[in-house]
């Protein structure tokens, strides 16, 4: 009865109209956190009742007109624990109750970064990850990002190399492009930033890491934003999930000091075997012998052919050369990393400082990154009505490269062999080219980047339901790329090309590659919360904005002849050999805006719709602006009154749909495409006739515009025991539609660039997503044994469904055979069945298909044709992936295990066609082979053997080429569980005033790896040239890459 | 009252909010290199010489007629060596197992149809202009020379021959008439070559006599001639040869003056080959020209077959191409050639050959020859000699005369088709699958309705 009175006086209410009823008291009080700081529109409430209140400015809340008598009073607030007071109140008396609510820290309610805003885990209806600091810097990353890996359900990241500057490839919930970018957004403290891979091309055979340069230990927490409801709101450039990035900010009270450090050493997490120079010339001549020869096998030219000025070596020489170029290139990397920080705050102004150094040699010589760092954040409260953030940061990220193909391990795997000395006999280096020490002497390779992210926001709050944030972005990235060639190499590459100018008296020439990356952003957003006006009841809250963006690239290249072999930065004017052109210039703007609805009811039944509006000049004229809308849905069942479980404590679904784009697309194939031989250049290249001549490369396709993926989602999250168990369990499924592919056209219709970017595909993902936290044992008391798990597994099944291309040639990943094909996963290996070998001659053996129906007619034959007997055999995404986590705690022990794995994918060693095909060292292009060839190869009739019968001839094994040697032997399982860190620290007993922490610990990472594959590393991304290649060839397809690092480090935390 | 204000405001915003889209399709024009060039790429008729003059770069790039489609040609005959090739790609020529991932015919294939592609670009954006009647026959006449130039050469290669089926109804390929993107429908081989006669006799009704290093009436004539020789249509074949060698306008040359820099009398259509200022420079046939030099590390060779009727010791012509197995027609101080694809040498040789297959003017046809043996240092054809014997001896010495050109494999194919059904060359049936190049992945990836060449089984 009471109830319906008060619904009936709150009806009324909300009519407009109060009721004054007679003789009743009043309750006031204040709300702070448990710093003391006032909590501004904190819900007070009378329970039981839907009389409630919101605290004001100083967190002060008055409750007039209460009617007397013994209840219970609540005070909440987002992400706060909740109270609740037992109160007494007489007639007309006045009481004063305050709270002091300490912050949430159960998983279930944490507060969530969100875009545009924060909000409570449990209002939530998408599908948000959250990671907090002590999970990023507990293992040793150069880039925060691979600290991601096996942390977030569904978050594949998978690491390039083990080398400096080695950028990851992360997926969230597979790969839902072809031709476009896959990456997800990131975003820095509200700045998408700037994050090309291939800013830098991909000189030197690497890939740019635009994410290396924002020091990991600013970072508060990453969000993950994995599902539409969460991410639309970032409209076309959220189709990749959305990674936000929230930077350290102060906090109220005495400077708070953090020093730490950690010292180790890296090494490769193995070192593959390959054959030295004795086994090598024996492995060669028994080949030799094979092809019918007789006598001793010819040496390699390089060691014999005076047109490469190489000294003449006699057999019995070379028998005496046995060069381990695994030992000249492997070192133990020493590593090293300082960070201090302060975090202070009073009244009205809160700071957080941090500077940062880190050096990361690795395992290779001459391999090194280097960063040096450093962010101030301030908070300016001058009034209750304005809050003003100013971010800043400066970073520079210092990349000393070794090639990894051409150079270092992937000269010393390949064509640098054990047979050729280091230096000739006069004592010069021998062959430069094919000389990993004398590469890395005389050409190097250097990365510079300077990156500054920036911001100011300003936030204006008339009442404290409504606040009107401004900000203001600066992104900015001076990206240096420098190439010094000593004149000895120059001499060296060109001697079949002695007409070159660079052979004139010099001591080399420098050169450089400079991208100026600048980019604007400011939005404004406008967002009123009716949260707790109806306390219990309803609460709404809306969000508009708007959003404009700009970015420019500027680069530009140039070449600079040497007076002095020592790197610099600027040369004088007057020993420019090219001044070079701009290779990009580039001026992109977007314009947006969005808004954000969210609605709830009694806390149980959540809604929220988004929607933006995205204009960018990356689309075509005829499609400038996209629209992307979102709904979600959450309904928490445990708090219904027929809930009564006393171990099933929390339970809520939720449910969401949204459209997302993707604008990582190749925006420049909206214009044509024309060669013009300008007045101001010289290119001969444009000319016949002593004319000038120009052409339309492609036609113009001004219909290009985002890529559209539709997300549909359903979760449960669960919670037992009082959370001492939780999970949560998500479906979803994803739909690419409009994917842009690279339409093909026949080489024979003679455009310069035979594909065009259009709108065309289909692709779908979708995939199972688990988290399980579970609180095995918890502390009774402070330093009392506690043991924790956290578990999760992503799966995803990726489907191309429509690709408008005549052959699975026309989607291709770059070198290592895989394809984008109509039916199958978008990187599938496409590659011909080997069958194993004919045991009386030894030669190997393919499947045959039938041309006409694409099915293998169950033949087998010698010599395979690729343009009819390639099969689908496998694809490189794992089915399943993800982590586990165990940390304990005992007294002032702490110990975390982490073991990360990957089951169901493919790897193809591209390299193994080389490392155990054809015997090869007689020719210019010689390569190294792999010790497990020995003993596993034909040798006489009826030996059923891995490899087939050693050959100098590709025709033995019916191929076409030495290269042309692409089948199933090379491709392997790419299964693996990999202990990625395991931690051991202590807490030292300082008693000191002015030291409140100091832990020492031990921290190793990629310890152990179990792994069937025979190569170098099973987690492994290929460098790229571009997007296609590293969406459809990127992961899991390895060609000379090295090997991850196995990192020993000890450290400090020192907290005062 | 507040939340009057407050919805003031939103309300506001959201009008804001909905009159960006009307601003902001001005705001994203895009601005970069690529759209200013567009923009400045037509604009004059000179423009357009200039995308013809692009033609005729295709045509000579080391990719197509500057030497790859000779060198494989050559490969795939009887007369190479390919013992010091290094080259992969043009091993698998000579193997006769040429594959979907091999270069020279991916790199054969779009340089082939940049010039297509490049006349069709000038024959469609020639109405934008004001020209003068000579004008549009120049562009439209060059046009449509290079077009059946560029689908001619590559229909060889990659096609059986005109003449394996009766009717010619044996798969063709594309001709490219327009610039519309993706692939235009296979023909039959009758259908193809019906494309290419009719775009060169519009071209000898369009060009002028006389027109610099470009395209003129007697290039037509001279390709037209060479195509119906290859069709083993004799009588239109000499029609052409005719028109050519009775304008008077071309001498024969010295051997070795055929290949030189400044160009050659004989030649009616060369490669045109530009030094001097550098800005200019373009080394047309420098690939032709390093494949047989000599000094190369890896040379092309000559088979010892090849000498069976003539060595380097026997005539005039022996002397100053041959040096022990290496070709060395090309080769002189300049190291530079200006590169003839019509020559007067090789329409006598057909002129003649002509005459004696329709018992047409067998003194003419002597004439013919014997200009050819005398130059080359042999003895005339003899006076009594027959319809066969100078059948015999025009297609000798089209062996010798046109070696390294890209000649004899496309020559012993016409004659297998013309009466020798078991021809066999070097060591396989001229037929098997192989000896025709299979589609590059380039070209089989753009179009839906082409299927792979058979490969292999010319073991």
């Amino acid at each position: 009865m009471k109830q319906h009175i008060y619904t009936l006086m709150w009806l009324l209410a909300g009519m407009g109209l109060s009721l004054q009823l007679a003789a009743q008291g009043t309750i006031t009080g204040v709300i702070t956190d448990d710093t003391g700081e006032p909590l501004i529109g904190a819900n007070v409430i009378i329970k039981g009742t839907n009389k409630g209140t919101i605290t004001d400015f100083d967190g002060s809340y008055v409750l007039e007109n209460v009617e007397p008598g013994s209840f219970a009073l609540a005070a909440s607030y987002t992400g706060y624990v909740s109270q609740e007071r037992q109160v007494t109140l007489s007639d007309g008396q006045q009481l004063s109750i305050n709270f002091e609510l300490s912050e949430n820290v159960e998983m279930l309610d944490e507060v969530v970064v969100v875009g545009y805003g924060t909000k409570r885990r449990s209002e939530l209806v998408g599908s948000i990850s959250k990671l907090e600091e002590d999970e990023l810097t507990e293992v040793n990353v150069q880039s925060f990002e691979q600290a991601l890996q096996g942390q977030a359900s569904g978050v594949q990241v998978t690491q390039g190399s083990g080398l400096a500057g080695s950028a990851s490839v992360v997926r969230i919930r597979g790969t839902s492009s072809i031709t476009s970018g896959g990456d997800p957004l990131y975003v820095v403290d509200g700045i998408p930033i700037t994050q090309d891979y291939f800013l830098g091309e991909n000189r030197g055979n690497q890939n740019n890491n635009p994410l290396a340069t924002i020091n990991p230990n600013d970072i508060e927490s990453v969000e993950i934003l994995k599902d539409a409801s969460a991410a639309a709101i970032y409209g076309s450039r959220a189709a990749n999930g959305v990674i936000i990035i929230t930077t350290k900010r102060g906090k109220k009270g005495k400077p708070q000091f953090s020093f730490s450090t950690r010292l180790g050493f890296s090494e490769p997490t193995k070192v593959l075997e390959f054959m030295n120079s004795e086994e090598l010339l024996q492995i060669h001549q028994e080949a030799w012998e094979n092809d019918g020869n007789v006598g001793r096998a010819p040496l390699p030219v390089a060691l014999t052919n005076e047109n490469y000025d190489a000294e003449n070596y006699t057999y019995e020489e070379v028998e005496q050369i046995n060069t381990d170029w695994f030992d000249e290139v492997l070192q133990k990397g020493f590593k090293q990393e300082y960070n201090l920080s302060m975090r202070a705050g009073g009244d009205w102004i809160n700071t957080y400082v941090g500077a940062s150094y880190s050096d990361n040699e690795t395992y290779m010589v001459g391999n090194r990154f280097q960063r040096i760092s450093g962010r101030v954040n301030v908070d300016i409260t001058p009034s209750e009505k304005l809050k003003i953030g100013i971010s800043t940061s400066l970073a520079q990220g210092l990349t000393d490269r070794v090639d990894p193909l051409a150079g270092g391990l992937g000269l010393a795997q390949s064509t640098a062999l054990p047979i050729y000395p280091i230096f000739n006999k006069d004592g010069e280096f021998f062959r430069p080219d094919l000389n990993p020490v004398a590469r890395q002497e005389l050409l190097q390779q250097r990365t510079i980047e300077l990156r500054s992210i920036n911001n100011l926001s300003i936030s204006y709050i008339p009442v404290p339901e409504l606040t009107f944030t401004v900000q203001g972005n600066y992104d900015f990235m001076n990206l240096r790329d420098h190439q010094l060639e000593d004149f000895e190499w120059i001499r060296v590459t060109n001697i079949n090309n002695p007409g070159n100018p660079l052979l004139q008296d010099t001591l080399g020439i420098s050169r450089q590659w400079r991208t100026l990356a600048n980019n604007w952003s400011t939005f404004a957003t406008a967002e009123y919360r009716f949260d707790k006006v109806l306390p219990r009841t309803h609460s709404l809250s809306v969000l508009g904005g708007v959003e404009y963006q700009r970015s420019d690239l500027d680069g530009r290249f140039r070449e600079y002849r040497l007076n002095d072999f020592v790197y610099r930065e600027e040369i004088g004017d007057s020993t420019i050999l090219n001044a070079g052109n701009e290779f990009i210039i580039d001026d992109e703007k977007f314009i947006s805006f969005f808004g954000r609805l969210n609605y709830s009811y009694l806390d149980r039944y959540f809604l929220q719709f988004t929607f933006r509006r995205d204009g960018s000049s990356r689309f075509g004229d005829n499609n400038r602006f996209g629209n992307f809308p979102s709904v979600g849905l959450g309904w928490i069942l445990s708090r219904e009154d027929f809930w009564n479980s006393r171990w099933f404590t929390y339970l809520k679904f939720k449910a969401s749909w949204g459209r997302t784009g993707n604008d990582e697309i190749p925006w420049q194939e909206q214009f044509a495409s024309v060669t013009v031989l300008d007045s101001t250049e010289t290119n001969a290249a444009e000319t016949y006739n002593n004319e000038p001549i120009r052409y339309l490369r492609r036609p113009a396709n001004p219909d290009l515009r985002w890529e559209v993926v539709n997300t549909y989602d359903v979760g449960f999250e669960m919670g037992f025991w009082e959370d001492r168990l939780t999970a949560e369990l998500v479906y979803y499924y994803q739909r690419t539609t409009d994917a842009i592919l690279n339409i093909p056209t026949p080489a024979s219709s003679g455009w310069a660039e035979l594909s065009q970017a259009r709108n065309v595909g289909k692709i779908e993902n979708q995939g199972v997503e688990f988290t399980l936290t579970s609180r095995n044992i918890v502390a009774r008391d402070p330093g009392g044994f506690s043991w924790t798990t956290n578990f999760n597994l992503g799966h995803n099944q990726n489907k191309v469904l429509e690709v408008a291309a005549a052959t699975p040639d026309a989607l291709a990943g770059g070198f290592g055979d895989t394809r984008a094909i109509e039916g199958e996963a978008l990187n599938t290996n496409f590659i011909i069945v080997y069958a194993g070998l004919d045991a009386a001659t030894g030669r190997p053996l393919y499947e045959e298909v039938d041309a006409e129906t694409g099915e293998p007619t169950g033949n087998l034959i010698f010599q395979y044709r690729e343009a009819f007997d390639r099969q689908v055999v496998g694809n490189g995404f794992p089915a399943v992936f993800g982590g586990l986590n165990n940390t304990f705690n005992w007294g002032r022990f702490d110990l975390s295990i982490f073991f990360v794995y990957s089951f169901g994918g493919q790897i193809y060693d591209d390299a193994a066609k080389r490392q155990l095909g054809v015997v090869s060292i007689n020719n210019e292009g010689a390569w190294n082979m792999r010790r497990d060839l020995i003993g596993n190869y034909w040798q006489q009739p009826g030996d059923q053997t891995m490899f087939p019968r050693l050959t100098l001839d590709p025709a033995t094994y019916g191929l076409n080429g030495i290269w042309n040697h692409n089948h199933t032997n090379w491709l392997e399982s790419a299964d693996y569980v990999r202990l990625r860190t395991l931690t051991f620290g202590y807490n030292i007993p300082i008693r000191s005033n002015f030291i409140r922490r100091f832990r020492v610990y031990f921290t190793g990472q990629n310890l152990l790896t179990f792994t069937n594959y025979s190569g170098w590393d099973p987690e492994v991304a290929r460098e790229r040239t571009n997007p296609q290649e590293r969406n459809v060839g990127g992961t899991n397809v390895t060609y000379l890459t090295p090997p991850q690092e196995r990192v020993y480090m000890f450290g400090l935390d020192i907290d005062f | 009252m507040r939340p009057i204000r407050i919805f003031t405001i939103l309300f506001s915003m959201l009008l804001f909010a909905l009159l960006l889209p009307s601003c902001g399709d001005e705001f994203l024009e895009p601005e970069n290199i690529q759209t200013e060039q567009v923009d400045n790429f037509l604009k004059t008729k000179e423009d357009l010489f200039e995308i013809l003059n692009s033609a005729y770069r295709g045509l000579a790039e080391g990719n197509f007629m500057g030497g790859t489609v000779q060198i494989t040609t050559d490969l795939m005959a009887d007369d190479a060596d390919a013992s010091l090739i290094a080259n992969a790609d043009w091993l698998k020529h000579y193997n006769r197992r040429t594959d979907i991932f091999t270069s020279t015919t991916r790199n054969m294939m779009q340089t082939g149809g940049t010039v297509t592609n490049r006349v069709n670009q000038v024959m469609t954006f020639m109405d934008q202009f004001e020209l003068t009647d000579a004008e549009r026959n120049r562009l439209e006449g060059e046009s449509r020379f290079l077009r059946a130039l560029g689908h001619f050469e590559l229909l060889r290669l990659f096609t059986l021959p005109f003449g394996y089926t009766p009717d010619n109804s044996h798969a063709g390929m594309s001709y490219y008439t327009t610039i519309d993107w993706g692939a235009q429908p296979r023909l039959t081989v009758r259908e193809s070559y019906d494309s290419i006669l009719n775009d060169l006799n519009r071209a000898v009704e369009l060009l002028p006599e006389e027109n610099g290093n470009y395209a003129n009436r007697f290039a037509a004539h001279g390709y037209l001639a060479k195509v119906y020789f290859q069709m083993n249509d004799f009588e239109n074949a000499l029609f052409h040869a005719d028109q050519v060698i009775g304008s008077g306008r071309y001498q024969l040359d010295t051997l070795k003056g055929r290949f030189s820099l400044s160009g050659s009398p004989e030649a009616v259509f060369s490669l045109i080959n530009t030094t001097g200022d550098p800005a200019f420079d373009f080394n047309a046939a420098g690939e032709l020209y390093n494949a047989w030099n000599p000094v190369n590390t890896n040379p092309l060779l000559l088979d010892d077959g090849f000498f069976v009727e003539e060595s380097a010791s026997d005539t005039t012509r022996g002397r100053l191409f041959y040096s022990g197995n290496n070709l060395i027609k090309f080769q002189n101080e300049a190291n530079r050639i200006q590169l003839p694809l019509v020559h007067l040498t090789e329409l006598l040789l057909i002129r003649a050959e002509c005459l004696a297959e329709t018992g047409g003017d067998l003194q003419q046809a002597r004439d013919d020859i014997s200009e050819i043996l005398l130059r080359s240092g042999q003895p005339p054809i003899a006076q009594a000699s027959g319809a066969e014997e100078i059948i015999r001896i025009a297609r000798r010495e089209r062996r010798y005369e046109l070696a390294g050109e890209g000649n004899r494999f496309h020559e012993l194919k016409r004659i297998a088709v013309l009466e020798d059904p078991d021809l066999i060359i070097r060591g396989a049936l001229w037929d098997c699958p192989g000896m025709i190049c299979q589609f590059p992945d380039n070209e089989l990836a753009g179009n839906p309705d082409l299927d792979p060449n058979p490969e292999g089984g010319c073991d």
